[in-house]
């Protein structure tokens, strides 16, 4: 096979793995909870 | 096939009643793990449909009320009581225990008067039946109100007509209502005008709950400000319903005559007794252990060499190049590093599971609460801390069924001191290389540094719970209260599922993660800022030299911050990339020393890391000082960057999770 398609190949793979690490990373550590249930009416603001 | 209509149901019931089997039965494979939402409490929900209907069951932790005492009761409560929240069913399942109806009649009661359409399920009818126990169908139907099924979910009986009776369920208003006190009647009425569309009951239920409610926030208010005490309002609901319950029982079946536990209590008589109790415990965590060791061995000889063969293959098929070093040296050793846990993780949960559906956990619980007491402890903290030899982040999850909250919290912090699966092959690795083999008697030396280490981390774990509890305190006193399951026979398919999900959710959950850092390993060992110097006529790579690549340059540059420690840079990347994952590791070891490796005929990992040498004084790298430094290191560093996630979650606060970090790594830098 061609280097260069090699090399785009790589890059490809690479782009993705860095992305899902990073995305990981972050879904990880980021708390999911909301405050949807605390109403205008409830004095919880 | 047209679907009429698709609905969400709820199946609730005490624990150990044979919910998960009905669940099991109904659902089959269909099946899917998840969270609730802002907190990492697994629930499992599966998918069937029955006369063009289609319904999806939520499986709910087990509840003996609606008066939660932990996280996971919690849970129950809210999906229940939030019409919020992305569980809350059309319709609810109440299985109960033919045993002890009692219990499970005040459950059925309470879900019944929130106004959701409800079936009760009686379960576990071949155990009541050998014990003489009968009931009046009829009777049943009419003294509770409601459509009764019975059912027997080890022979699939009645599996039919739950099917059928589930399509019937629909709310039936009940007559005998629970009678809200006179002396709280005035304060729910006057409640009333801020939550217009609760029932009286829900009312009730929300002054009676110990914990604030956040998704009713005013109800807090409104209970410091009326001096509620829930715990009052809890005993005044459960005395009337078991006065009105006890009736109901002796109307419908001779159950209140004849239960006797029988068999149960006369093996309970040696399995829970003061010293053969103990010694039957011990012996089986030796079977198990030696089972892990030795049975798992096997299948992992052949997955290595599996995949040693499979990089072989692609090295002699593919040209080569980097999609040749990506694949043979990067991805196979990468996924090789996940797949060789399955036998160890399969076995273990056998386990695990065997003794949870026989009903002999409970008594492990019994009998190791005095001994962890004086700890800081429960008895209840064994069930984490054993499940911590798989893996923390379920372990630290199990730990939401203690009540009280310090117990809790310090089960959370030390859990993750146990020698959890990923640990292992770090061990056997660092083992195999460093200590020689041979025996003493019988005993391997290898075997006994391992089982040394296992010991280490129990150690550690109840020494720093023995710190620790001087620094956390508590409000409530601690007490055990249990529920010992009669003993039954496993079902093999429950056992099958368990495994399975557990095995698949490791694969999946390490897998990925361990896939995309064996790709950037790889790419930052393969190349650097020498590359392009590399090609020959442009057209032929030959890849950089370790040690040049980028890697190298990080590896080098963090070396003179662990070189006091005995340790060179390759081990500094092993350690710095295992802060994600311990099981890390070996994979980074493997691509590390595979993209290294000038060597064709050694393909093992262990031989090419036990002939590196230090390029200064030409002696091992890996000797027994650097590889016992080394083990301290993994017994004792957090490096679970989830384990960190989960409890944070748990605890709902970065100071615990952040303290465990420090505590934890600062004493694995300190030992060695």
């Amino acid at each position: 096979m061609n280097i260069y398609i090699q090399y785009i190949c790589i890059v490809v793979i690479l782009v993705f793995a860095v992305w899902y690490i990073i995305n990981l990373a972050k879904d990880t550590f980021t708390s999911k909870k909301d405050d949807k249930n605390c109403g205008s009416n409830c004095g919880c603001k | 096939m047209n679907i009429k209509k698709f609905e969400k149901i709820a199946l609730i019931g005490n624990p150990n009643v044979g919910k998960s089997s009905l669940f099991n039965i109904l659902t089959g494979l269909n099946q899917k793990t998840g969270n609730y939402p802002g907190i990492t409490v697994e629930f499992k929900s599966g998918f069937f449909k029955y006369n063009n209907n289609a319904y999806e069951l939520i499986d709910l932790p087990g509840v003996y009320s609606l008066f939660p005492n932990s996280v996971d009761e919690e849970i129950v409560f809210e999906t229940l009581l939030n019409e919020e929240h992305p569980n809350f069913p059309d319709k609810v399942i109440v299985v109960a225990d033919a045993l002890h109806l009692r219990r499970s009649l005040l459950l059925f009661q309470q879900i019944k008067e929130l106004g959701f359409p409800t079936l009760l399920v009686i379960n576990m009818m071949d155990e009541a039946e050998r014990k003489g126990i009968k009931f009046d169908t009829k009777k049943a139907v009419l003294e509770l109100e409601n459509e009764v099924v019975f059912t027997n979910a080890r022979t699939k009986m009645g599996i039919a007509e739950l099917k059928a009776a589930i399509e019937k369920i629909s709310y039936k208003k009940p007559n005998h209502y629970f009678e809200i006190p006179k002396e709280y009647q005035s304060k729910i009425e006057s409640m009333k005008h801020i939550y217009r569309n609760l029932s009286e009951y829900k009312i009730w239920l929300l002054l009676a709950q110990k914990q604030s409610v956040t998704f009713y926030p005013e109800i807090t208010h409104c209970k410091t400000s009326n001096k509620i005490i829930p715990k009052r309002l809890q005993t005044l609901e459960t005395l009337r319903r078991y006065s009105f319950l006890q009736n109901v029982i002796q109307n419908v079946s001779n159950q209140e005559k004849l239960i006797n536990k029988g068999i149960t209590n006369k093996i309970d008589s040696i399995l829970t007794h003061n010293f053969f109790g103990y010694i039957l415990f011990f012996g089986l965590l030796f079977i198990i252990f030696q089972a892990l060791f030795y049975v798992a061995q096997y299948p992992m000889e052949l997955i290595e060499s599996g995949f040693s063969y499979a990089s072989n293959f692609l090295k002699n098929t593919i040209p080569e190049g980097p999609i040749q070093s990506l694949l043979a040296d990067g991805l196979i050793p990468g996924i090789g590093g996940v797949i060789i846990f399955i036998p160890q993780i399969a076995i273990l949960f056998t386990f695990l599971i065997l003794l949870e559906e026989i009903g002999y956990m409970s008594r492990v619980v019994y009998l190791m609460d005095r001994w962890l007491k004086p700890f800081g402890l429960s008895g209840k903290s064994v069930v984490p801390l054993i499940s911590g030899v798989a893996c923390a982040i379920p372990a630290v999850m199990s730990a939401r069924s203690i009540e009280n909250a310090k117990e809790r919290l310090l089960t959370i912090l030390v859990t993750p001191f146990m020698t959890c699966s990923a640990r292992l092959p770090v061990y056997a690795l660092i083992i195999s290389i460093v200590i020689p083999k041979g025996d003493w008697w019988l005993l391997n030396y290898q075997g006994i540094a391992l089982m040394g280490l296992y010991i280490l981390g129990f150690l550690m774990a109840i020494f720093s719970s023995f710190i620790l509890k001087f620094f956390i305190k508590s409000q409530y006193k601690s007490y055990l209260i249990l529920d010992m399951p009669i003993y039954k026979i496993p079902l093999f398919s429950n056992i099958a599922l368990g495994v399975f999900n557990k095995t698949k959710d490791f694969v999946l959950g390490a897998g990925k993660i361990i896939l995309a850092i064996s790709v950037l390993l790889w790419a930052l060992g393969t190349f650097g800022p020498k590359t392009e110097a590399n090609w020959e006529n442009n057209t032929v790579w030959t890849g950089t030299k370790l040690e040049d690549s980028y890697l190298g340059i990080i590896g080098k540059s963090i070396e003179p911050a662990i070189k006091p420690l005995g340790y060179d840079w390759k081990m500094g990347i092993g350690i710095l990339s295992s802060f994600a994952a311990r099981e890390v590791f070996v994979p980074t070891m493997a691509t590390i020393y595979s993209i290294d490796s000038d060597d064709e005929n050694s393909p093992k990992l262990v031989d090419k890391m036990r002939k590196e040498q230090n390029p200064e004084t030409l002696k091992p790298v890996y000797n027994l000082a650097s590889g016992v430094s080394l083990l301290l290191f993994y017994a004792f560093a957090m490096q679970c960057a989830s384990t960190i996630a989960i409890v944070k979650r748990e605890t709902n606060s970065w100071k615990w999770a952040l303290f465990q970090l420090v505590f934890m790594t600062g004493i694995a830098y300190l030992s060695v």
